[in-house]
């Protein structure tokens, strides 16, 4: 079926919003959000003929777009101290603004399995093969994330990844 | 309220707090990718031509312009367009009455009963003569599920939807298992 999409517009407009929005879950960062999702949808487009064929080829812009960004969330992390990245004052006016700020102070790799796995509702096998790494290092990320963020938002731990 | 609970509410907020601007970025991809491919044929040409100037001793006159890129053909024709209604039952946690209204942009209004909390914005769809896919509910009962390819009838009365290729049962239960009356 994927082999028939033929449209990349159409395509696009349903795939864009989610992919976009998952980028910027982990960067929280609008602006950086949309040009990273860009870029990754223009290697789509250069691989379109390919790709469509695919059976989910929403998959792998998506995984191309997040590892692009914890990339740069990485590169971000080198180089500004975790507390710096900490300040409330750009996500004041958010939603759930203590809830950012914690997720903001994980690792990269951490705050992109929380995303994934929290609000992507990805299982971990496929937040693994999203970030290239081994299902129990996913299960790591998500368990010292878990851990420090209960500690932060003041709550406690009641479940476990499946 | 459990670390869970509490990261699932604020992710979902967040995400919710911004609509990406879908047209502007497509229209921004698709200029990049013209410029990029506009670059690497002038630097073919360029090289072309200094090949076969220097053989000859003489340079092409005559710069490139624009290179049109049209990598999707035209749209589909909206043919299941119009405005259905269905008093869904199943799968039950979608119950209620629903009223989708399928545009002739490719674009779906829909109205959910007060009972559904989900997000219901941004849906499209596409059909052919004898092809329907939507992306109803891929930002939530079907997330990461991506697009649902169904064949359709419509009748006098409404619209009856076979379901081909979606991995969401409770989209393929949605459209397929209730009856979609049309409104006009």
């Amino acid at each position: 079926m994927r082999g028939e999409i033929d449209n990349f517009d159409w395509w696009y407009r349903s795939t864009y919003p989610r992919v976009a929005r998952t980028v910027f879950l982990i960067l929280h960062d609008r602006d950086r959000s949309e040009d990273i999702a860009q870029d990754a949808f223009l290697q789509l487009l250069r691989h379109w003929d390919t790709v469509s064929g695919y059976e989910q080829p929403d998959a792998w812009v998506r995984r191309v777009a997040i590892r692009m960004a914890v990339r740069h969330v990485k590169r971000e992390y080198g180089r500004v101290p975790r507390e710096r990245l900490a300040q409330p004052a750009t996500l004041s006016g958010e939603p759930h603004p203590e809830v950012m700020l914690a997720i903001r102070s994980l690792s990269p790799m951490q705050r992109a399995a929380v995303v994934l796995y929290y609000w992507d509702d990805q299982p971990v096998l496929e937040v693994a093969r999203t970030l290239v790494v081994s299902e129990s290092t996913v299960k790591q990320h998500l368990f010292r994330a878990r851990a420090r963020l209960a500690g932060l938002l003041g709550e406690e731990v009641t479940e476990d990844v499946r | 309220m459990s670390v869970e609970d509490r990261l699932r509410a604020g992710l979902r907020a967040q995400a919710e707090s911004w609509d990406p601007p879908v047209e502007a970025s497509l229209v921004r991809v698709r200029r990049r990718l013209v410029r990029r491919r506009v670059g690497v044929v002038t630097l073919a040409a360029a090289a072309a031509a200094a090949v076969v100037g220097g053989i000859l001793g003489l340079l092409p006159q005559r710069g490139l312009t624009g290179v049109p890129v049209e990598p999707a053909v035209g749209a589909p024709v909206q043919v299941a367009a119009g405005r259905y209604f269905s008093t869904v039952a199943s799968p039950t946690s979608l119950g209620g009455d629903w009223s989708l209204s399928l545009r002739p942009d490719g674009r779906v209004d829909v109205t959910a009963p007060p009972s559904y909390s989900g997000i219901v914005s941004g849906v499209l769809f596409s059909s052919t003569a004898t092809e329907f896919r939507t992306t109803i509910f891929q930002e939530d009962v079907c997330a990461g599920a991506g697009v649902g390819s169904y064949t359709y009838t419509r009748t006098t009365t409404g619209i009856t939807f076979v379901a081909v290729d979606d991995t969401c049962t409770a989209r393929k239960t949605f459209l397929s298992a209730n009856t979609w009356r049309s409104t006009r």
